[in-house]
This record gives structure tokens, C-alpha cells and sequence, in this order.
């Protein structure tokens, strides 16, 4: 094919996924292969959304199934932005994701709810000179994610989760001070951003993002990062904004053990969940285990605690682990079981199970199916409510 | 390089297969919260979506998060009744003011806002929603940081 012809249709697929809304994707079990640090492969220091070039290749490399029965010792081209169509100069990373699912819930036995959703898509870029960074993300979302909306419409915003800039500090640049918005620090960085540790504590990537200054350090088997949290500004009035701090530390003693905790404290005059003014506090520890490279175990436990004026006090949990089976490379099944005993819905514990079935089955695509099954309280009784989610990913 | 072929029209399929039109609607529920709980009148949309804004992802108030952590789904009704028995049975209170939600339903007053409390508008979403917010801020720090890289640029050119 024609070289401007490959140009022009990398230059419209990329135009198209920019038009959707945008999540981060992290892969904490990639420490199956001794990759316990999230700095290498993606371009915010604790993982998610924007690959470096290593990370660009070890998704061709190792991620997604080999087909002729051979690792792959190079990536080749397949692997750049826009596979290989629009090379990039060194300073400046660029990356695109877009992701559509089919959503169906049931209650009951009755079926609540079945439609199809643009999850995620989005442009994602960063330059670099010398030591300075400019990092950002722009996409559409066609419904929700408000807090991340940078227009001002009930539907069809523009929407901004994360845009930072940033300087590496250090002889090996292990250290990087970032100011501007970005995903909170805290627990695993997860792509399964409706996980009880993920919302209870209000750290998932989808729209949890908040405005502040981070400082992170990535060392040999040590990882951590602080963010003083100056609120999400993309909300008003400011009496909605939170403040305060999150961060987490990890500390792999060995190639496929990891272990890490993680803090956060925050004040809004109103909290936009809590309808009052009120503190929170989450404090918890996370942990990654590979005993066998097809195996990993990652698992989260948070303590939830909030002060809601005048002199309200509630605490609960949420806790989550997981399973993930790679018996073929790019072939994951898994299952995951987690709990939560969280305020307001502090009478009795909501659990759901899922079990997931991820196959990364071509250059920069892949298909997963959940199914997940949660028990709900309600008064005196529980409810069942089974979902069923088909995803669709690509990426550029 | 790989020579299989990818099990596209199978995923097609599964996609066709599984693909409904749209979402259900939930336009019954303010109705439907009238009749279950014996109200005079039918409450607002903005009881459960910040500022009467409608649609997927909106419904965000306390009072809707109290009701979806008790198991309310888009468009089911059946839902809808056992979320609210639940907080009737649990007297729940989503603004913690002392008074449950379904008393301050009854009563005609918001269960999002505390007795007494100053009102703070419905949060609007978006940049530059108010002055000094992130326009601003961040266009100035992009701009500072641009003009550092300028700098830096022209220092290693010479």
C-alpha cells in the first residue's frame, strides 16, 4: 500500500478514535514477566493510557498471542503509533485508544438493562524536552464523565481526564514532579475502574481524576508517589472541590513479588457524593504474587472512613481479590471476588464475583468478556443482579 | 510474521448477537417514586441528577447513589421499589441532617440538602467553569512551561 495512502488512513483512524470519550488501561499482572514498575512502559510513572516505546513493543512482543509458535524477538514497525504509518520524532509520544462495549444487567431473573457503549476513546500525547514534559489527553464523551468534561453541555462534551507538565529529576530520572490534572495514586492501577477498591474510594481513571502536584520515584524494586490534591477544577463551585493528599508506596522484594499501601485524606465544604461538608480518609495495602508465570494473584484491602459535619461518622471497607490465568500468551482468564461494607450503605456487605475471560488477539486490539455476579443488600433482603459486559479495545 | 487468520465474522457476530439499540428509558421514575412512596406531588428530576441535567452517568445526587448502592438499575421499575423499600426499611439518610430521605420526600423538602444548611448551587462541570479555574491555571502553565522548552532549545542549538 501506498505510503500517503497508510498516512491517511492512520490519520483518520486517529481523528475517529479521538471523537470518544477515554480510560486508562494498566496491566497490574505484567509482573508475571518480572515487570513489577509502571514508568518503563507508560508515560505517567504509575501506569495507565500513553505506552512509552517499551511498552509499545512489549505489547507486540509478549502481550497479545504469537501465532506462528515463536516469541517474538522484535517488534518490528507493527508496534509504533499508528502502526508504524506516521513516525514519531523521539520527543513526542502519542497514542490513541477506543473502546465500545456491550453493557446487560439483570435482576431478578428480569432483564434491567442491555445496550451498547463508546467506554472509551481518546488522543493521548506527550512531549518531552530534555528534562521538561507537556502531557495530555483530549477526547468525547457522547454521556457522563462530567468531572472530566472541559465543555459544558448535558451530553456531547469534550472531555480532558488527564494534562499535566512535569520535570524528571534525578541522574537516572527516577524522580518526576508533575503539576495539572491527573489519576490519583493510590492502590492498583487498574483498568476495572467499577471495582469496590476503585469507586468506593474514588481513585478509578475513568473520571476520578483531580488537579494538584505529584511527586513519584521509580528505583530498583521500590515505587511511590504523593499527590498534594488541590481539587478536580473542572468542577464548580469550589465548595465541591476536594483537598488534601493521596499516594502509595510499593516495594518488590522480589522479580514477581509485590507489596504496597496506600493513603488518602481529603475535605470538601460539599461533598458532591456526601451532599454535606465532610472529611474522608481511605487507608489500605495491595499486593502482586506470581508463583508461576501463568498465574498472578493481585489483591487490595481499604479502610473507609468519613466525617460528615455536623459530627456524622461512618467507616466500612472494600476489598478485592483477583485471579488472572494466562495458560496461552495473550490468552487471560481469571476471576475476581471483592467485598464492600461502605458508607452510607453501611447495614450489610455488598460482594460480587466475576469471571473473565481477555484475549489480546491481534496488533494493538483485543476482546474480553466478564460476567459478574453481585449481591446487594436491600433491607432485611439481598438482591441478585447479574452483568454481562462484551468489550471491544483498539489502540493506535 | 503471522499468517493465522483472525476469527473476525465470529466476532462480528458475537458483537451483532449481543448489540441492543439503546438504553431503557427511566422517565417513569419520578411517577413511580410519587406512587410507591404515597407523595402529594412528583419530585424533580434533580432529586436524583445534579441540577435536572438527564442521562446515563447523571444520576449522582446522594439520594441516587443511596439508591443505586441498593441495587437500582436504568429503566426497571421493580428496582426502583425495592431501592426505595430499602431505604424506607434502613432509614437512610443521604444528607445526614437527621431526617431520613423518605420523610424529607414526604415533607417536600430535598433529601440532597441538609435542614438549615447554606445552599451551594448544582455542581456544574466543565473548564473554566469558574474564574481563576482551569483555563487558566493550566494555559499558563503550559504556556510557562512552552516558553522554558523554547529556551532550553535555543541554549542546546548554539
Amino acid at each position: 500500500m501506498p505510503v500517503h495512502i497508510r498516512t491517511a488512513f492512520a490519520l483518520l483512524a486517529l481523528t475517529l478514535v479521538s471523537l470518544w470519550p477515554s480510560r486508562s488501561h494498566a496491566y497490574a499482572w505484567m509482573i508475571r514477566r518480572d515487570y513489577t514498575a509502571c514508568a518503563m512502559c507508560h508515560a505517567d510513572p504509575s501506569g495507565g493510557a500513553l505506552l512509552t516505546p517499551y511498552g509499545r513493543a512489549l505489547g507486540e512482543t509478549v502481550l497479545r498471542t504469537r501465532y506462528d509458535g515463536k516469541a517474538a524477538e522484535e517488534a518490528g514497525k507493527v508496534a509504533d503509533f499508528a502502526f508504524g504509518a506516521v513516525p514519531l520524532p523521539e520527543s513526542l509520544l502519542l497514542g490513541a485508544d477506543v473502546r465500545w462495549m456491550h453493557l446487560g444487567v439483570s435482576q431478578k431473573g428480569e432483564q434491567v438493562d442491555s445496550r451498547g457503549v463508546w467506554m472509551q476513546a481518546d488522543l493521548q500525547g506527550q512531549y518531552t524536552v530534555d528534562r521538561f514534559r507537556v502531557n495530555g489527553a483530549i477526547g468525547y464523551a457522547d454521556e457522563g464523565a462530567l468531572p472530566a468534561s472541559i465543555t459544558h453541555k448535558d451530553k456531547g462534551n469534550v472531555v480532558s481526564r488527564v494534562h499535566w507538565v512535569g520535570i524528571d529529576l534525578g541522574d537516572d530520572k527516577q524522580w518526576l514532579v508533575r503539576a495539572g490534572r491527573m489519576n490519583l495514586p493510590f492502590g492498583v492501577r487498574s483498568i476495572e475502574h467499577t471495582l469496590f477498591v476503585r469507586n468506593t474510594t474514588r481513585t478509578d481513571t475513568k473520571a476520578a481524576q483531580q488537579h494538584g502536584v505529584a511527586v513519584s520515584y521509580n528505583g530498583d524494586g521500590f515505587r511511590a508517589e504523593l499527590m498534594a490534591i488541590a481539587g478536580n477544577l473542572q468542577v464548580a463551585p469550589a465548595a465541591y472541590r476536594d483537598h488534601g493528599y493521596s499516594g502509595y508506596a510499593e516495594w518488590a522484594p522480589l522479580p514477581k513479588l509485590a507489596v504496597g499501601i496506600s493513603s488518602l485524606v481529603t475535605h470538601a465544604d460539599q461533598d458532591i457524593l456526601l451532599g454535606a461538608p465532610a472529611w474522608r480518609q481511605v487507608h489500605g495495602g495491595f499486593g502482586r504474587y506470581s508463583p508461576i508465570q501463568a498465574l498472578v494473584i493481585t489483591a487490595e484491602v481499604d479502610a473507609l472512613y468519613q466525617s460528615v459535619k455536623p459530627g456524622i461518622n461512618d467507616s466500612g471497607y472494600a476489598a478485592m481479590v483477583q485471579a488472572d490465568v494466562e495458560p496461552f500468551q495473550g490468552v487471560h482468564v481469571g476471576g475476581t471476588f471483592e467485598a464492600k461494607n461502605a458508607t452510607p450503605d453501611h447495614t450489610n456487605a455488598t460482594t460480587s464475583t466475576w469471571l473473565t475471560a481477555w484475549w489480546f488477539f491481534a496488533p494493538h486490539a483485543d476482546v474480553r468478556l466478564d460476567w459478574v455476579n453481585a449481591q446487594i443488600p436491600a433491607g432485611d433482603a439481598k438482591i441478585t443482579q447479574t452483568t454481562t459486559l462484551l468489550q471491544l479495545h483498539g489502540y493506535l | 510474521m503471522s499468517t493465522h487468520r483472525f476469527p473476525l465474522p465470529a466476532l462480528a457476530g458475537l458483537v451483532v448477537a449481543t448489540w441492543s439499540a439503546s438504553a431503557l428509558a427511566t422517565s417513569s421514575f419520578p411517577g413511580e417514586v410519587q406512587n410507591h412512596l404515597g407523595l402529594s406531588y412528583t419530585p424533580e428530576c434533580s432529586v436524583c441528577h445534579s441540577g435536572g441535567q438527564t442521562g446515563s452517568g447523571t444520576a449522582n445526587t446522594p439520594f441516587a447513589m443511596s439508591l443505586k448502592s441498593r441495587g437500582l438499575a436504568p429503566g426497571s421499575t421493580s428496582s426502583l421499589d425495592t431501592a426505595l423499600d430499602a431505604l424506607t426499611a434502613e432509614n437512610t439518610d443521604s444528607d445526614h441532617d437527621g431526617l431520613t430521605d423518605v420523610a424529607e420526600l414526604a415533607k417536600g423538602t430535598d433529601p440532597n440538602v441538609p435542614e438549615g444548611a447554606d445552599v451551594v448551587g448544582p455542581p456544574q462541570y466543565g473548564c473554566a467553569v469558574s474564574p481563576g479555574g482551569a483555563t487558566t491555571l493550566d494555559l499558563g502553565a503550559l504556556l510557562g512551561l512552552a516558553l522554558v522548552a523554547s529556551r532550553l532549545r535555543r541554549r542546546a542549538a548554539r
